[in-house]
């Protein structure tokens, strides 16, 4: 794949939250090297206001920059954008902390120290997912009608070709 | 009141019994401590997500063999309408490939693929040749050509192709069993215009069979088919539809059953071409991509629905519409003069043109034919080395997984002074610690100055301040704060390398703000 397909397809724009410096520079560095769009805070507040304008499509996180009760926090950013997904950056040690998460709003975890090909993979198939959910509605609809319509049209014509010869 | 036909009791008792036979049979299975042995783990090639047992072969093989002894046992008379080459051409694929089927599914055990495709040839091929079921014609655009032996081996290669197929596609809860049971209605029907009435009473046996394992498969599913129940039925529908083609007042050609078995053929065909699109891009050669084309993945037409956010249940549906609709194309063509029958498979290959489409399975196929595959070993000699010093395993992995080609990458150690920095176009120095920044800068100065080359220092602690005042004399050292931006790096590296605009290779521009190189 090319790089410009490569952009093509990881147009995404992703947002960093981390007060970390050094995971935040890492995640920059590795993720702009995938090919994303990435936008990087260090605060719960300054990620809310760059959200605001930019309406990333995923937003990565890490333990220490949530607050108490991330629940609300995660339902703050869906005021602006419906779907955003959301990833934490946890530790092997905080990964219990983390874990209820999962059941909510958040859709996976991204280890810390980072396994780069897993994340790289994890993040294309968010990509393809999303992507692909995007024309879902349409293909869903399109192609159940293809489907119901083309045996009535096929019958139709069996009908017809009966009727023409009687 | 009169007294009801045969035939109507028939069809009011054995459909129900099939239907009833195979729904408490695999009830009883899956309940069983059996079931045990057929588990099927999730996988990266799975769409499941928990242990389900591979049972359902089993119970359908044993149901059907139920059914057709009380068929045998209730209605003699009309058992006596089936030829008997069929009833034990299908009794022989049964027992066999209810024995490898059984081995394979059991999860203790395994045979080796090759070897099962094998035997199915061998199974095949037996009963080609033992029980003369081969093609014996094939009719194309309303001319029949006879093919003597050669039919054989047509025949080996389709009941093997549509026996794996049956096998490849079940993927999803209730796909394999709703689309072969659409195709044993398509071959009752074609065998009912025939007036072979046998082989519609051996459909309506397997037909029942499956939907009784149907209420076991929906979605979520308790138990699935397994390799034992997808070739088993895979393999006698493949032998039911030969033997429709070969009956004295048939009107189905080669054509028409081709149609019959028309979606696990589209798919099989679709992955293969695509594997082999796959495997010449990604520099095999002919032979070898040919190889490839045999090779397990999980971009099926169920599995690309399923990425889409379907569901098991929506993708059944719509498949099982695709494959009906095959159906109704196969018992039209059957029944109309060749020209309109023409008209409804050009409508048909419009129609899977489309499917394919939306379903992005070109897109190898064209991007084969836009792009020039890169032959590494006349472009390297062109392409721009860049030595990059000291480097962390992150930043490493970001510059490679960017993939601008035009870039020759080498990673050196700080203490080694290798010689691949005589000749690069360009170093990038990355200073690790803060407190040694001093030293980065006079080792990139020195870089610099002996090799002639432009220097990239990358370092947390640049500005104002701590840039010592020989950056201004020397012009060849350029600093970068971090973090680090693939493209501007990229794109720095194409202006110090004197890399003209048209030559570089395009990608998406980042936006301004984050633009933090502070140039020397």
């Amino acid at each position: 794949m090319s790089l410009q397909d490569d952009f093509r397809k990881h147009r995404t724009r992703l947002l960093v939250i981390s007060k970390d410096g050094r995971l935040r520079n890492d995640l920059v560095t590795l993720l702009t090297g995938y090919g994303y769009f990435v936008d990087y805070v260090d605060s719960r507040i300054g990620g809310l206001r760059k959200f605001r304008e930019t309406k990333h499509a995923i937003v990565i996180i890490d333990v220490p920059t949530l607050p108490r009760e991330p629940s609300h926090f995660f339902r703050s950013f869906r005021v602006y954008s419906r779907n955003p997904i959301f990833l934490i950056a946890a530790k092997d040690e905080e990964m219990i902390k983390v874990e209820p998460y999962l059941k909510k709003e958040v859709y996976d975890i991204v280890n810390i120290p980072l396994k780069m090909v897993y994340l790289n993979f994890s993040l294309k198939r968010l990509v393809d997912h999303m992507e692909r959910m995007r024309s879902n509605e349409f293909l869903k609809t399109a192609i159940i009608l293809a489907a119901l319509a083309t045996p009535i049209w096929l019958v139709l014509m069996y009908v017809l070709f009966l009727w023409w010869n009687r | 009141m009169g007294t009801i036909s045969p035939s109507t009791q028939f069809l009011l008792v054995i459909p129900t019994a099939a239907i009833a036979v195979s729904y408490f049979l695999l009830l009883f299975l899956i309940k069983s401590p059996l079931c045990k042995f057929f588990c099927d783990s999730p996988g990266h090639r799975k769409v499941h997500q928990r242990v389900v047992p591979r049972i359902g072969g089993l119970a359908v093989i044993t149901s059907f063999l139920l059914i057709l002894w009380l068929w045998r046992f209730l209605f003699p008379h009309l058992f006596s309408l089936v030829d008997i080459s069929v009833l034990r051409s299908i009794l022989f694929a049964t027992v066999c490939i209810a024995t490898v089927g059984t081995i394979d599914d059991i999860h203790l055990l395994e045979i080796n693929n090759k070897a099962k495709f094998l035997l199915e040839i061998l199974i095949a091929f037996e009963i080609a040749v033992l029980y003369r079921i081969y093609f014996t014609e094939i009719g194309i655009a309303g001319h029949m050509f006879q093919l003597g032996w050669i039919g054989i081996p047509i025949s080996v290669l389709w009941m093997v192709g549509i026996t794996n197929a049956s096998n490849i596609i079940d993927g999803v809860d209730s796909l394999a069993s709703g689309v072969l049971a659409i195709g044993f209605i398509a071959v009752g029907v074609l065998a009912y215009n025939a007036g072979a009435f046998g082989v519609v009473y051996i459909c309506m046996i397997l037909v029942g069979v499956i939907i009784g394992f149907m209420f076991h498969n929906n979605s979520p599913a308790r138990a699935f088919l397994g390799d034992t129940g997808s070739l088993f039925l895979g393999m006698i529908l493949s032998i039911l539809a030969v033997h429709v083609t070969r009956l004295p007042d048939s009107y189905s050609s080669f054509v028409v059953v081709l149609l019959v078995a028309g979606f696990p053929i589209l798919d099989v065909f679709a992955a293969m071409t695509r594997r082999f699109v796959r495997a010449v891009r990604q520099g095999y050669s002919w032979p070898k991509a040919l190889g490839r084309m045999g090779l397990p993945d999980n971009e099926h037409i169920h599995h690309r629905l399923i990425y889409r956010g379907m569901g098991h249940q929506q993708t059944s549906f719509l498949l099982h519409g695709i494959a009906a609709t095959f159906c109704a194309s196969a018992i039209i063509v059957s029944r109309v003069p060749a020209l309109l029958g023409s008209l409804v498979i050009g409508y048909l290959c419009i129609m899977i043109f489309f499917i394919l489409y939306r379903l992005n399975f070109y897109d190898s196929i064209f991007k084969m034919f836009r792009r020039v595959p890169l032959h590494h070993g006349s472009d390297a000699l062109r392409r721009i080395k860049v030595a990059v010093v000291n480097t962390d395993e992150i930043l490493r992995h970001a510059l490679l997984s960017f993939k601008q080609a035009s870039f020759a990458f080498s990673f050196v150690d700080s203490n080694a002074e290798p010689k691949c920095l005589e000749d690069c176009a360009v170093a990038i120095i990355v200073n690790q610690d803060e407190t040694l920044f001093v030293n980065s800068f006079k080792q990139a100065s020195e870089y610099a100055q002996k090799h002639k080359c432009f220097v990239v220092l990358i370092s947390d602690v640049i500005n104002g301040e701590s840039v010592p005042n020989e950056t201004h004399t020397l012009s060849r050292v350029t600093f970068y704060r971090r973090p680090v931006y693939i493209p501007i790096l990229m794109e720095k590296l194409y202006t110090l390398a004197r890399v003209p605009k048209s030559m570089r290779e395009p990608f998406a521009q980042q936006p301004k703000e984050h633009h933090r190189v502070a140039a020397g």
